[in-house]
């Protein structure tokens, strides 16, 4: 094909544009058509794009009963739907590595006690002139070490549930040894038992989950095209009960095999969901956005026209348009207030192509 | 031979009676028998093939069904066009093969190359041949009414009530089921519910599909009885369907209904249809085998139809608005009429010239008898009773009678030259006598006739199979009216027809009369004559090239289609919202309209595969005398006014059987086609844009149209096959996935009784901008894994063809138009001369003109080229007859003069030069020629008894005025009820009765004023 057609063509085109930006219609046409038109409005919040999400803890919040050492499950303390308060025991586990700890623990005591005789000892000796100042230093240093072992196993103990009278309780020979209890973390409900008594519990396991009382996050996996969307602080709601969230947390990072976000949002008030239910939510258009209907939108090409009443009739107008939910977003090129046309948009592209009587 | 005839029936008259009588019985016996039409079968041998390909737009179904397809049939003998239409989800592809092809024979053939390229083809497609019918098989359409049933219901009783009981109807081929929704066992997978269970499409597809089936497992043997073990595992209710287990991603298995919500649905539909503005309702239409007779068809649907409407629903209608017998009664009625009229017409010239009763009746009677003989070879050739094949023998009733009126007047005149006292010959020798004398010319005038309507055996096409009834019929009234006029009515003029003092009738000596000074003066002043006859001559040469040419009139069918365009890319309850507002228009403002019924869209079958922007509109009218306008025309001219205060889509007039002819002939509507050949879419497009525009402005252009094939709005999902792969998704899932999605998937079938209801998965609603909409969708895979559809595919809006045209390999646009006011082939020189002037089309694209226009030219250069053959034929004949070279082209220089006064009486109402209009040239040539024979062979009687050059021509043409005037007469008067005819089919045969009425006046005054002249001038010098 030679040049001169594609720029007659091209230049033919461009004029039809320009010259068919109006389209004369009287009221006559228009009622005999059955168009209507109807003023554009700001978009309301409920309008979005619909996304599954799935609800989950708050992230901060500890909801989980784990078992840092393996063992077998000896007893529950608590059932599911039982409310339990911070550090109440949930399970109480035997292991074997537990009971090595504990046995170091009192061999760990044993050793103190040793250590804080023979340094009272050496005091004694040191302030009659009968030892050296480096003796004496050394058996304070035997007796900070063995210090810092005891408490570096209290410690251990106690992160695996064992209180102080619990340490007590075992120094004094009166303890199970072999026992820890994986206790909550918080104030919650204990929603999950995840191993039946007598069950062999791997190292670092959940073994219970519970529910808190705080208010509930949705986790949403949103496309990365429609991260724009996405502002932390941002309002999102469910689809089914219009419950409104905030969103709080983003990645930043797109997810290589999905290509996709995932958003935390939390419920703006108490509501009865439970983790792992899922939940069409919605995200919402910026404010200040034109909402179109998608009756009124017509497409030529990559164009999306909508036509705009005046006085002679309509204005094909071309919008950069922002498909939400069953309907467009325009964030310019059209004002508040202005007619376009919503119904008979069809009956006017064909009059803007050429077809039919020109009366 | 014909002596030894005539002796015959003459001496064994009994048994000449006898015969007789038997040719009344088996006529009339073949006329009960006949099959009644309104038109001879015009369809060529004709193969459709129909393909459904889901999801595939047109360029996909071209490259990937049609052009295969295309190439295997290439190979078939004996074709004769090949032509397809690729649209979204369809490909049609039709073959027609030379004229006499066996239909059987092809379908086998197209069957065969289908097979072998089957397998080629895209997995999910389905179709074949189409139902063995023509495009005029649309025979009778019908509303099924009920306010108490929805429009799902409705549309079960047409598909699983009404279709099979009507399917039964001999001749029916099939009935065509339009609007409604198709009821559907509906599985709604809930998106929420997939992922959280990690069910994917697959595992839902798969559980239906095992989970509905009724299966034998074996007969096991109780004593000496059989008990056959059947399993019962088909899915009857939709709880059966929420029952059914469907593995999860956690390998356990959670009931449907888990998953998906269970409802009866629809299916996705491709067309509705819409009723006097009242909203859509549902039609029924039945399509007749090819061959099949239309009002047999028609009548045993009306039968079955009878005893269906007991056995439906309270309430339920079946609402007939189209019937085919209507039009068929009609036409044939028109015709019928016509030939009743034209034999009282016919009788009463008869009376009146020959000035005896009996005499008329003897003559007439060989009219009964031929028309009989003619019905008893129609049946023999399995012809139809129909509007051209009665045409036929309405124009040859004047000729007919020729011969006998010969025979009679001899043979009363050899009575009457008995003188009384004289030895008196026997009164069977008299006869014998008198017939023998004029068998010789009386036969050589008939073979003329025939002769000269031989050539339109050899038309082709359209014309050919329209004309080729009307000659047949012709030819055998003729050759039965000639051995008839040898053999019976010589032995009934032996009873009827006495010797009595012959007295010149009334009208015979009034024209005498009037003819004998003219003659004088003409033959004392030969330059006159000759001068008159010169200068109509002149006038005809000028009067030639303002004479219109067309193809044929059209005929009035009676009803009006109105068909309307729309955008390419409007959806289907938007096309049919405009519709119900057209239909509104009409019925307010036009009261000659009485019904409406709109079909938008394609029917099921895909038959007439029209897209959503496409509708017909069918008007049924009030009978004639009720309108308030005064013609058709006006009528069309109203519903234009109102039609045109729309805008926004195209518009055309039609009519049902017009509209289907032009389909079927040239794949498209109208009087003009203007084809343009070429490869690329969218220059062929802007090409045809721009064709139409310069078309629409010459005048006589009307509804001019070139369809607006681009704007299709597609929403195009690209695979990224490494993607998807990567991720283990099958492409082929995928693919259905995304037919689930949007149209729904088909998974099986639920039987209702004799009902088979589809089973579909179909997600939720694709709405507000589709596009978002799959963007965001996500897809499940392995163990519950999700990811958005965008991730996967590109989804991109894009703009394309609403469809592809091909003929003979090659794509095609077509500019359509009608021609009013003016002929059509000035119209298209017109055309023709605009587009070569101001159009520069891209190299390797070219135009070729049909419709219409192609088959005047056709019907044009076969005339050309055969009537000149007839004519030499006749001129042997005449030497055969006058063994003169002179007396045989005095004879043929009466056809330029008959000529004449057919072109000025086309010239003077207004009326075409159209095929119609050339057969009745052709009658006129015979009967030109037939006049001159008469007068020449009485002038060589005389001159052999020795008379004077001037007596012999004066007394010669005194003597046949009358048998002249009668032969003329007749023919014309014979015409005369096809010349003020209005009902149905009228349109067609009065262009032919203008032709030969006006050429008969002025062959016969030419004849009877100047060929004395020229015999006198030529003849009388040579010995005799």
């Amino acid at each position: 094909m030679t040049k001169l057609p594609v720029i007659l063509f091209l230049t033919l085109g461009t004029l039809r544009a320009f010259g068919q930006s109006q389209i004369f219609l009287d009221e006559g046409d228009i009622q005999l058509l059955d168009l209507e038109f109807a003023p554009v409005a700001v978009a309301e919040r409920q309008l979005g794009v619909s996304l599954p999400g799935v609800v989950v803890s708050p992230p901060d919040a500890s909801s989980l009963g784990i078992s840092l050492y393996p063992g077998v499950l000896e007893r529950w303390h608590a059932a599911p739907g039982e409310a339990v308060e911070a550090g109440a025991a949930l399970a109480t586990l035997r292991s074997v590595e537990v009971l090595e700890v504990q046995q170091d623990y009192q061999v760990a005591n044993t050793e103190l006690t040793l250590a804080r005789q023979q340094h009272d000892r050496d005091s004694q000796l040191f302030d009659a002139g009968i030892i050296s100042r480096r003796r004496l230093l050394e058996s304070e240093t035997t007796l900070g070490g063995a210090q810092a072992a005891l408490r570096s196993l209290e410690s251990q103990l106690m992160v695996l549930g064992l209180r102080q009278s619990d340490l007590q309780a075992l120094l004094a020979g009166e303890f199970d040894l072999g026992t820890f209890t994986v206790r909550a973390p918080a104030a919650a409900t204990l929603s999950h038992r995840a191993y039946v008594t007598g069950e062999h519990v791997p190292a670092n396991a959940v073994v219970a989950e519970l529910n808190g009382n705080d208010r509930p996050w949705l986790s949403v996996r949103v496309p990365a095209r429609l991260s724009p969307l996405l502002d932390v602080g941002g309002s999102l709601s469910t689809a089914a009960s219009g419950h409104t969230l905030t969103l709080r947390q983003r990645d930043f990072n797109i997810d290589v095999l999905s290509q996709s976000v995932e958003v935390l949002a939390e419920f703006d008030g108490q509501v009865s969901v439970v983790p792992g239910q899922l939940q069409t939510v919605v995200l919402h258009p910026r404010p200040g956005a034109m909402l179109i209907p998608a009756a009124a939108v017509v497409h030529e090409g990559v164009e999306s026209l909508v036509y705009v009443r005046n006085p002679n009739g309509v204005e094909i107008r071309a919008l950069s348009l922002i498909p939400m939910g069953d309907a467009y977003l325009a964030t310019s090129g059209i004002r508040a207030g202005e007619q376009i046309l919503v119904k008979g948009a069809a009956l006017v592209k064909g009059i803007q192509l050429g077809l039919g009587s020109d009366e | 031979m014909f002596t030894q005839l005539i002796q015959t029936a003459l001496s064994q008259r009994l048994m000449t009676a006898l015969l007789a009588v038997l040719l009344v019985g088996f006529g009339t016996n073949a006329l009960l028998n006949l099959p009644i039409d309104a038109f001879p079968d015009i369809s060529p041998t004709q193969v459709k093939i129909i393909i459904k390909a889901p999801g595939m737009t047109p360029e996909e179904v071209e490259s990937l069904i049609t052009q295969p397809i295309e190439v295997e049939l290439l190979g078939i003998p004996d074709q004769a066009i090949l032509r397809s239409i690729s649209k979204y989800a369809l490909s049609s592809i039709t073959l027609d093969f030379d004229e006499g092809t066996d239909i059987y024979w092809a379908r086998q053939q197209v069957s065969e190359r289908i097979a072998n390229v089957w397998d080629d083809l895209p997995g999910d497609i389905s179709g074949g041949l189409a139902p063995m019918s023509t495009p005029l098989g649309d025979m009778f359409m019908f509303t099924v009414d009920n306010d108490e049933l929805d429009l799902e219901e409705k549309r079960f009783l047409v598909d699983w009530v009404i279709r099979p009981a009507l399917r039964t109807v001999p001749g029916v081929a099939d009935v065509n089921a339009l609007g409604g929704f198709v009821k559907t066992y509906q599985v709604k997978p809930r998106r929420d519910a997939m992922v959280r269970l990690g069910v994917d499409n697959d595992a839902i597809v798969m559980a239906l599909s095992e989970n509905n089936r009724n299966d034998g497992a074996g007969r096991l043997d109780q004593g000496e009885e059989a008990l056959l073990v059947r399993v019962s595992g088909a899915i009857e209710n939709l709880d059966d369907i929420r029952n059914i287990l469907v593995e999860t991603g956690n390998n356990i298995r959670v009931p449907m209904s888990e998953v998906a919500d269970v409802s009866i649905g629809a299916l996705e539909r491709y067309g509705s249809v819409t009723a006097d503005a009242e909203g859509e309702v549902v039609q029924a239409l039945v399509i007749g085998l090819r061959g099949a007779n239309a009002r047999e068809v028609v009548s045993g649907v009306r039968s079955k139809m009878a005893d269906i409407e007991q056995t439906l629903p309270a309430g339920t209608s079946l609402n007939i608005f189209y019937d085919r017998s209507i039009l068929i009664e009609g036409a044939v009625s028109t015709v019928t009429r016509a030939l009743l009229e034209a034999v009282v017409l016919v009788l009463v010239l008869l009376g009146v010239f020959l000035g005896s009763l009996r005499a008329a009746l003897t003559a007439a009677f060989v009219l009964p008898l031929a028309a009989l003989f003619t019905f008893l070879m129609m049946n023999s050739l399995d012809m139809s009773a129909n509007l051209m094949s009665l045409g036929g023998l309405v124009i040859a009733i004047g000729m007919l009678v020729d011969s006998s009126i010969v025979i009679i007047e001899n043979i009363v005149s050899a009575l009457a030259s008995q003188s009384p006292g004289k030895k008196r010959l026997p009164h069977l020798h008299i006869i014998y006598r008198a017939v023998k004398e004029v068998a010789v010319p009386v036969v050589s005038g008939i073979v003329i006739i025939i002769i000269v309507f031989l050539p339109l055996l050899t038309l082709e096409g359209l014309e050919g199979k329209l004309f080729r009834p009307v000659t047949l019929t012709i030819v055998f009234a003729l050759l039965g009216s000639l051995v008839l006029s040898l053999t019976v009515i010589p032995a009934l003029a032996s009873y009827t027809l006495k010797a009595d003092a012959h007295r010149e009738p009334w009208l015979p000596r009034q024209l005498l009369n009037i003819y004998r000074p003219v003659l004088n003066v003409a033959l004392a002043r030969p330059l006159l004559p000759a001068s008159i006859a010169g200068g109509l001559l002149v006038l005809t040469i000028v009067i030639f090239p303002l004479v219109g040419k067309t193809f044929m009139p059209t005929m009035d069918e009676g009803d009006i289609i109105i068909q309307l365009e729309s955008i390419p890319s409007v959806n289907l309850d938007t096309s049919t919202n405009i519709v119900n507002m057209v239909e509104e228009a009409i019925l307010e403002e036009v009261p000659e309209v009485v019904r409406v019924v709109s079909r938008t869209g394609s029917d099921e079958i895909g038959m007439d595969p029209m897209g959503l922007n496409e509708t017909d509109i069918f008007l049924q009218l009030k009978p004639p005398e009720e309108w308030t306008v005064s013609s058709k025309a006006e009528l069309e001219e109203r519903l234009r006014t109102v039609m045109n205060r729309f805008r926004g889509f195209n518009y055309g007039f039609t009519q049902p059987i017009d509209m289907r002819v032009s389909e079927m002939l040239t794949g498209s509507r109208g009087d003009v086609a203007i084809k343009l050949f070429g490869d690329d879419l969218d220059a062929l497009n802007a090409n045809a844009q721009q064709i139409a525009a310069m078309v629409a402005g010459i005048e006589g252009a009307i509804d001019t149209v070139a369809t607006l094939n681009e704007g299709a709005q597609y929403l195009q999902i690209e695979l990224d096959r490494m993607r998807a792969g990567q991720l283990g998704l099958d492409a082929e899932a995928l693919q259905q996935r995304l037919r689930a999605e949007v149209e729904g998937l088909r998974v099986g079938t639920v039987l209702e009784g004799t009902a088979r209801v589809p089973l579909m998965i179909l997600y939720d609603d694709v709405s507000g901008d589709g596009e978002e909409q799959m963007s965001n969708n996500f897809i499940t895979f392995g163990e519950g894994s999700v990811m958005p559809l965008s991730e996967l595919a590109s989804i991109n809006r894009v703009e394309g063809p609403v469809s592809i045209s091909r003929e003979s390999g090659r794509r095609f646009a077509v500019v359509r138009t009608n021609v009013e006011g003016r002929d059509l082939v000035g119209f298209v020189e017109d055309a023709r001369n605009t587009l070569a002037e101001s159009l520069d089309l891209p190299e390797g694209y070219f135009l070729e003109w049909g419709g219409e226009f192609e088959n005047q030219q056709r019907a044009a250069a076969r005339l050309t080229l055969v009537v000149p053959i007839a004519l030499l034929l006749i001129a042997l004949i005449l030497f055969l007859t006058f063994r003169s070279i002179v007396q045989t082209l005095l004879v043929l220089s009466n056809i330029p003069f008959a000529m004449t006064g057919g072109l000025i009486a086309l010239w003077a109402t207004g009326e075409f030069l159209s095929v119609p209009a050339s057969v009745g040239f052709i009658a006129l040539l015979g009967i030109a020629v037939l006049n001159g024979v008469v007068l020449m062979s009485h002038f060589n009687h005389l001159r052999d008894k020795g008379l004077e050059i001037t007596e012999v021509v004066r007394h010669g043409a005194q003597r046949r005025l009358r048998p002249v005037m009668m032969t003329a007469t007749i023919c014309a008067f014979g015409l005369v009820p096809l010349l003020l005819a209005t009902g149905p089919g009228s349109e067609i045969q009065k262009p032919l009765a203008i032709v030969v009425i006006g050429g008969l006046i002025s062959s016969t005054l030419l004849t009877l004023f100047l060929f004395p002249i020229t015999y006198r001038r030529f003849v009388g010098n040579l010995p005799a």
